[in-house]
């Protein structure tokens, strides 16, 4: 009974705490021997019903230390400072400092209860605690003095992209970092393989497209189709006309509510895949095979055969609004950067522009090489020997790795490790040379689309489950458990 | 006796030569470690027994070496009373946060007697290198920089010093910060030049 009376004593209702917080805090410090050892015996009836009234608190929890600390003060007589914590008001302090909004009920002073500078009053007490001062107060220049700038505005702007706040959180967050990379095991077997038969051998287009929407659009032959890894469903989207349009690219919008499908004769048709319907045509003037394309909100950039780029914006009636004449041979690679200031396209004749600035990677379509750029300073930054055609590049961000296809002979995926670009898989399982490379929106799968007439589906990207980055995609992302 | 004499004493010139030097390396810290420009554009030096990062952008470099060896000629002459590296917004142009150098000079002449103080040189590197640890730790309580950020250097001076000042420097305001909040730093000495670090910010509310 008399710990029960203990326990309504120290429960912790608000009013009770703030009370103590004023009073009883400095009462209890008087009296350390006896509150010490009545909280000791407390500590010992965890199941005490009082307690289930309220939450614990600190003082709570750990009662037999407080207890402890007295009386080694009382026995040694003051010879070692030991600090009396509970002559301070701890935790009035913390609370008073972790309450945001002001509460009036813990405003000691009854003249002023709701004052309407208490807020500012806080600020200022706060600005003292950390010692710090208003730079008002401060005496800037003097008269005989003379405040010159250098080269106002003109020391280089960071480079586009550059987020500042990275800096203190670049290691870590990536699950390189968690999962091993000497024994993160990349399979060299597919975990799927699709059949993908009439597939056009030509790598100046873009059959298969993941990236931005959780369905894989196919393009076989005249059809494209649109296959579901959560589902396994297979549904035809479009058919065109035989012998007259082959459809040579596709690409979904950022959103995953329109595709874009280009033909043979460079007419693209954007259809809803939800209804199965086509939404519009868009046309422009003497134009070849579209080979690649590229969204950007509603601007959508299609490269063509004839090595030109028209961009139409989607919303409008006459849909062109830029046309790029940059290229003498096809199109084969579009991109805009991350910040989406800038268009890079790559072509056959081993160029590659960059409209309005920059971006980081390219493909030489005749050459065994990659080679990196560097887009803010338009310096080479390595060059690689791959030993085949290279058809197809992607970037992984979780593990800075970049998969590149390869043609014929070696019909090989190699992965290769940023930022020193050493090989760390060769995975040869198609029979034919590679057409294309997708990504999954997860980013953990990809497939490659292949003159072998297969398309196949790579866990070359396994995050660790325990990390957050997957938790965070699996929220943002249906999940891909169903491919399992 | 006459060796320890000279090896501990530093005349005008000298202290230019090291104030500037550290202004080099808190420059580039405070860029650094603010994140204005890109951690990977930047290569690691030991210096005064520790490890800084100094840029290695090529534009960055030509901003600041005719600046630095300008400041190194204000300081000779005696006439550089503070120096200000000032961040602000690239969009907006707000100035965000001030780092301040306050300079104050002993009188002592160029030339000739009174020329010279005595500090162990050791004893200077070692005070510059607690003020750039005090630099390095400042992310701690400065509030992120979430924008794209560039920065200016001020200088103030003596108006009767600056009657052959280079083109390069143009007057400005003090481009203050309204409300800020101060954190006064380190101190160190050169025993001629005595250099007062502090870094106001616009508190994050």
């Amino acid at each position: 009974m008399a710990f029960r009376q203990q326990g309504n004593s120290t429960a912790t209702t608000p009013v009770s705490k703030m009370m103590r917080g004023l009073g009883e805090v400095s009462l209890q410090g008087k009296t350390p021997g006896s509150a010490g050892k009545n909280r000791a015996l407390f500590s010992k009836t965890p199941t005490n019903g009082g307690l289930k009234r309220a939450p614990l608190n600190r003082r709570d929890i750990t009662p037999s230390r407080a207890a402890n600390n007295v009386s080694c003060a009382m026995k040694y007589g003051g010879d070692r400072m030991i600090p009396s914590r509970s002559a301070s008001q701890q935790e009035l302090a913390s609370f008073l400092m972790s309450q945001s909004i002001p509460n009036q009920s813990l405003n000691t002073s009854k003249s002023a209860p709701c004052s309407p500078s208490k807020e500012e009053l806080d600020r200022i007490k706060f600005m003292k605690m950390m010692r710090t001062k208003s730079s008002t107060e401060m005496c800037d220049a003097e008269d005989e003095d003379r405040i010159l700038v250098f080269r106002k505005n003109n020391a280089p702007l960071p480079p586009v992209g550059h987020m500042n706040a990275k800096v203190l959180y670049t290691t870590c967050v990536q699950p390189s970092s968690t999962v091993k990379k000497a024994s993160r095991q990349i399979p060299s077997s597919a975990e799927r393989i699709l059949d993908a038969p009439n597939i056009i051998d030509d790598f100046y287009t873009e059959l298969i497209d993941w990236e931005s929407n959780n369905v894989l659009a196919a393009v076989l032959g005249y059809e494209v189709y649109l296959w579901n890894p959560d589902t396994g469903e297979i549904g035809l989207l479009a058919e065109a006309n035989e012998n007259t349009d082959l459809i040579t690219a596709v690409k979904w919008a950022a959103d995953g509510r329109f595709l874009a499908v280009g033909g043979d004769t460079g007419r693209v048709k954007l259809y809803d895949p939800t209804k199965n319907k086509e939404l519009r045509k868009l046309d422009a003037e003497r134009v070849s095979r579209a080979t690649c394309m590229v969204w950007k909100d509603h601007i959508l950039s299609i490269g063509y055969k004839s090595g030109q780029v028209i961009s139409h914006d989607v919303r409008i009636k006459n849909s062109v609004v830029g046309v790029l004449d940059g290229h003498s041979q096809p199109v084969c690679g579009i991109h805009w950067s991350v910040d989406g200031s800038q268009l890079a396209t790559g072509g056959g004749d081993n160029l590659v522009n960059i409209w309005d600035a920059q971006l980081l990677n390219t493909r030489d379509q005749d050459d065994p090489h990659v080679r990196l750029w560097d887009s803010q300073t338009g310096t080479l930054t390595k060059t690689l020997k791959v030993g085949s055609q290279v058809t197809a590049i992607r970037f992984n961000k979780d593990y800075n790795e970049m998969v590149v296809g390869l043609g014929r002979t070696s019909n090989a995926i190699k992965i290769f490790k940023h930022p020193s670009y050493t090989e760390i898989a060769n995975i040869a399982g198609h029979t034919d040379r590679i057409l294309g490379l997708s990504m999954s929106p997860c980013g953990q799968y990809v497939i490659s689309a292949s003159a072998d007439e297969s398309l196949r589906l790579w866990h070359f990207f396994k995050v660790d489950k325990s990390t957050q980055l997957l938790q965070h995609k699996r929220s943002k992302f249906s999940t891909l458990d169903a491919l399992r | 006796m006459t060796d320890t004499k000279t090896r501990g004493s530093i005349s005008l010139k000298g202290s230019a030569t090291l104030v500037q030097e550290f202004f080099n390396f808190g420059i580039n810290s405070i860029l650094y470690q603010r994140g204005i420009y890109p951690a990977d554009s930047f290569r690691r030096e030991k210096k005064y027994g520790l490890t800084l990062l100094v840029s290695t952008n090529p534009k960055l470099e030509e901003f600041l070496n005719p600046l630095l060896k300008q400041v190194e000629s204000f300081l000779a002459r005696k006439a550089l009373k503070k120096l200000v590296v000032v961040i602000q917004e690239v969009k907006t142009k707000e100035v965000i946060e001030r780092w301040e150098f306050k300079i104050e000079t002993e009188d002592v002449n160029e030339e000739g007697e009174n020329s010279t103080r005595q500090k162990d040189e050791k004893k200077i590197r070692q005070e510059m290198a607690d003020v750039i640890r005090q630099i390095t730790a400042s992310v701690t309580f400065l509030p992120l920089l979430e924008t794209a950020c560039l920065f200016d250097v001020l200088i103030y001076t003596k108006r009767d010093a600056t009657a052959d000042t280079p083109a390069d420097w143009t007057d400005s305001g003090a481009c203050l910060i309204k409300d800020a909040e101060q954190v006064q730093l380190r101190s160190f000495s050169t025993a001629i030049h005595n250099v007062h670090t502090a870094v106001q910010y616009k508190p994050d509310l």
